[in-house]
């Protein structure tokens, strides 16, 4: 295999302003030597599409890092997105990205896996396989090697990214990515070509082959019929206590964005907020055991030396044992010295004892997601959270001394109207009234109420995935009606980017042709798009009209009931009667509500 | 009876990629080391509790080094083997503690002690009369004359001349301080203008002064 040598790589690094994130060798790294019997072993590139302290931070990384490792016949490497200094200097000397561990050229792998956390990461995806010097479309890539897969939240609408990417895995990847590698060991071994290999490997559960499939359209744009009629249904691990947390994960040279150990507690969420794409597509809800995560967690810790622990779930409140989890973790000779942090706690008197445990005389705050301003709107969301209660909450809050609470909005919902732009403030005014009722004069000075409003962009397999978004003009309009009626004091207040979450949608929500404008737009300089200084919202506005593809479409565009979605053919268990059921009531709650029409 | 807490000093070297990580990271990468080898390291009261540990100035990144220093203290009682023992098991080859000792005595912070740092350059391919030469430019120059304690050129074998230099790290009186980049530019230019390949450079050793002479900061404990 073709590695980069020690002079060259120290030549690309010349001027690279991070260079420590490219080094590799961190404590920890479970790659093999390549230079004993390289021949007899598959070489397993699992790429994030995002910078080295950005990925470093990601569950799934060291999931598949730590499972395909634990295999002598298998190898994987890591690589990330180059930050732009780098990149540069790899063009400029015309050197091909290569992997941390054993400075692999990307393209001398086996396989290469991308993990795609949002929609965001797409063009970074088509930066990396330029980089490696391979073609960015399947047709034209002609050597059986590399093959190359993606997986990951942002592959279960595959069409953005299809025609890059030789197959998908939908689902959980833990199991089916060795049985996919065993295949892959076949095929190296035995020399076949990749119609073979694609052919074998779409009989695994969860497997997508874009290649297998054709799309038709009516001239509308709408998709007449997709063939062959054959649904992929996603994968799922069944019992996760089946699969052991990562107890001695890679530990970054660098510090990454999250630096603490993780662990997760549960895979998926119940409470189906109708916008909430997590909710639907990673269901059924599985939880681990809380006895062995204790031991697990406190190995874990030892191994790692991270002074802190994050307890993952997309609803922590809902754990059944949680109470049990954080008194015995904490009270664990370990687990005295060790912060701990719950995110996605849902607040109310019974886990506010719970977060008061785990923020032990720091109080650093409390999070709150009523994600709507008024009940009716989180009726039609089902965001089942009741203000008096929020406030009750909020009020033992502060007495007990909190001073800051964070809060999240999105705006754009479905079936909104002016009274649920007023209720965000109007919450944040009796939020400040609760405040000042406790809190005496001395203290409320201190008082910090964070917003965090977004925009609302619908996504596939959730009940709103036939939504209109709005336009960037109304977004614009909604927050600075909200900017006006803000109060001044106390609040500071954060506004996600119209232009990006519309360019998201169109992504999410896209087919085929908007493969098309991803790869038009990346020809043109888009990347890392998920950082606000990169993104462009030109290049993207240009690339769609240079495919001639109309952005509306998939983004204000409402979707009609009985169309035929792109992802339709994607089985994640649920069906899309119930979508629509869903997405009935919510509009019947609209519709009931005489205050609206 | 069995100290309350123990307080070692130790120096370690970071070499090959690792040299590439910062000051910071550094920090970071040796208290998450402590942690794993269950050194019970001890932490500043207050609001935002940090472990007491202490490092010596911040060699430039991208520069190896043979000689970091810093300061650890524990609670209870460890030997200076015993850390260097475990924290080595927890760490790789391209940063290792070559030596601790338990400091006894009353010291003052490595940031503050130290007052200078020597470096090594490899030098290849040195005519007769270059390093001469080279000795003049330096010690004539308007930014680094000063700057410069001491200057050696040292023959390691027919191919191989090392050039050792002993900087500033600190103003003492009529001196300013060694900048390690901006001397590298220069003395790059320098070379190859001689037509000397420079194969590699790192710092070697920090010093403290006392009484007039040079000592490491693990003589001093
Ligand atoms: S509670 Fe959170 S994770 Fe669960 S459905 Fe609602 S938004 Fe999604």
């Amino acid at each position: 295999m073709k590695t980069l040598s020690f002079e060259d790589f120290e030549k690309v690094l010349e001027g690279v302003l991070k260079p420590g994130r490219y080094i590799g060798n961190e404590f920890a790294v479970k790659s093999k030597n390549i230079t004993d019997a390289p021949d007899l072993k598959v070489f397993f590139a699992l790429v994030f599409p995002d910078v080295y302290e950005v990925g470093m931070s990601n569950l799934g990384m060291q999931i598949l890092y730590e499972i395909i490792n634990s295999r002598d016949d298998f190898s994987a490497e890591r690589v990330f997105s180059p930050w732009v200094d780098l990149e540069a200097n790899l063009r400029n000397s015309k050197t091909k990205i290569f992997s941390l561990e054993n400075k692999i050229f990307l393209d001398e792998f086996d396989v290469i896996g991308f993990s795609l956390q949002h929609e965001m990461q797409y063009t970074n995806v088509l930066n990396i396989l330029d980089l490696a010097g391979l073609n960015l479309r399947s047709e034209n890539r002609s050597d059986p090697k590399p093959i190359i897969c993606a997986g990951g939240p942002a592959a279960i609408n595959p069409f953005p990214m299809a025609p890059f990417i030789d197959f998908f895995v939908i689902g959980d990847g833990e199991k089916v990515i060795l049985n996919i590698l065993d295949l892959v060991k076949q095929f190296k071994f035995e020399k076949r070509n990749k119609k073979w290999f694609l052919n074998k490997v779409k009989d695994f559960e969860g497997v997508f082959v874009p290649s297998d499939y054709k799309f038709f359209y009516f001239k509308s744009g709408e998709i007449k019929k997709i063939e062959p009629d054959i649904k992929v249904r996603k994968t799922v691990i069944k019992n996760l206590d089946d699969i052991k947390i990562v107890t001695n994960p890679v530990i970054s040279n660098i510090k990454p964005v999250h630096d603490r150990f993780v662990c997760e507690i549960m895979r998926g969420c119940s409470r189906g907020c109708r916008f909430c794409q997590a909710s639907y597509t990673y269901r059924p809800v599985r939880m681990r055991k809380a006895e062995n995560l204790i031991s697990d967690c406190i190995e874990g810790i030892n191994n790692s030396g991270f002074d802190e622990v994050s307890f993952l779930s997309l609803s922590s409140s809902d754990y059944r044992e949680l109470d049990f989890l954080i008194t015995n973790f904490i009270n664990s000779e370990k687990g005295k010295k060790i912060s701990v942090s719950l995110p996605s706690l849902r607040l109310d008197s019974f886990t506010l004892n719970i977060a008061e445990i785990i923020q032990s005389g720091r109080k650093t705050g409390l999070t709150f997601a009523p994600e709507a301003g008024t009940q009716i709107m989180r009726d039609i969301i089902n965001k089942n959270i009741d203000e008096s209660e929020m406030l009750e909450c909020m009020k033992i809050a502060f007495e007990k001394g909190w001073e800051k609470v964070k809060l999240y909005f999105m705006i754009g919902l479905p079936f909104e109207n002016e009274k649920d732009i007023e209720g965000i403030t109007d919450l944040v005014q009796k939020i400040i009234d609760t405040a000042r009722a406790v809190l005496p004069k001395n203290k409320l000075g201190r008082l910090n109420i964070n917003l965090s409003i977004n925009a609302f962009s619908p996504k596939p397999f959730t009940p709103f995935q036939w939504a209109g978004q709005d336009s960037i003009e109304k977004l614009h309009q909604k927050f600075s009606k909200i900017r006006q009626k803000l109060p001044k004091r106390f609040v500071t207040a954060s506004w996600s980017d119209p232009e990006k979450s519309k360019i998201e949608c169109a992504l999410a929500r896209g087919n085929l042709k908007v493969a098309d404008v991803v790869e038009e737009a990346f020809k043109n300089g888009a990347k890392f798009d998920n950082w606000s200084e990169f993104f462009n919202f030109k290049i993207w506005q240009d690339a769609f009209s240079k495919r001639n593809v109309d952005v509306n479409y998939f983004t204000e565009r409402e979707a009609g009931i009985d169309e035929i979605l792109p992802w339709d053919f994607i089985d994640i268990f649920i069906s899309k009667e119930f979508l629509i059921k869903e997405f009935n009531k919510a509009k019947n709650i609209a519709l009931n509500d005489a205050r609206r029409n | 009876m069995m100290p309350e807490e123990t307080k070692i000093r130790f120096k370690f070297i970071k070499i090959k990629e690792f040299k590439y990580l910062s000051h910071l990271e550094t920090v970071r990468l040796i208290v998450m080391a402590v942690n794993r080898a269950g050194i019970n390291v001890k932490y500043s009261e207050g609001f935002n509790p940090n472990p007491r540990i202490n490092f010596s100035f911040p060699v430039p990144v991208g520069l190896a080094s043979m000689a970091e220093y810093s300061d650890i203290e524990i609670t209870g009682d460890m030997s200076a083997e015993d850390f260097k023992g475990r924290i080595n098991q927890q760490l790789k080859e391209q940063i290792r503690v070559l030596e601790a000792k338990k400091i006894l005595t009353k010291v003052l912070s490595l940031m503050g002690d130290i007052a200078l740092c020597s470096y090594c350059y490899k030098l290849k391919d040195i005519k007769k009369d270059a390093g001469g030469k080279i000795k003049n430019g330096i010690s004539t120059h308007p930014e680094f004359s000063r700057s410069i304690y001491k200057l050696d050129f040292n023959e390691i074998n027919s191919l191989i001349v090392n050039l050792n230099i002993i900087g500033y790290t600190k103003v003492l009186e009529n001196n300013t301080i060694f900048k390690f980049n901006d001397f590298l530019k220069y003395f790059k230019y320098l070379s190859n203008n001689e037509g000397i390949m420079v194969k590699d450079y790192f710092k070697e050793e920090a010093y403290v002064l006392r009484e007039g002479n040079l000592k490491t900061p693990l003589e001093i404990v």
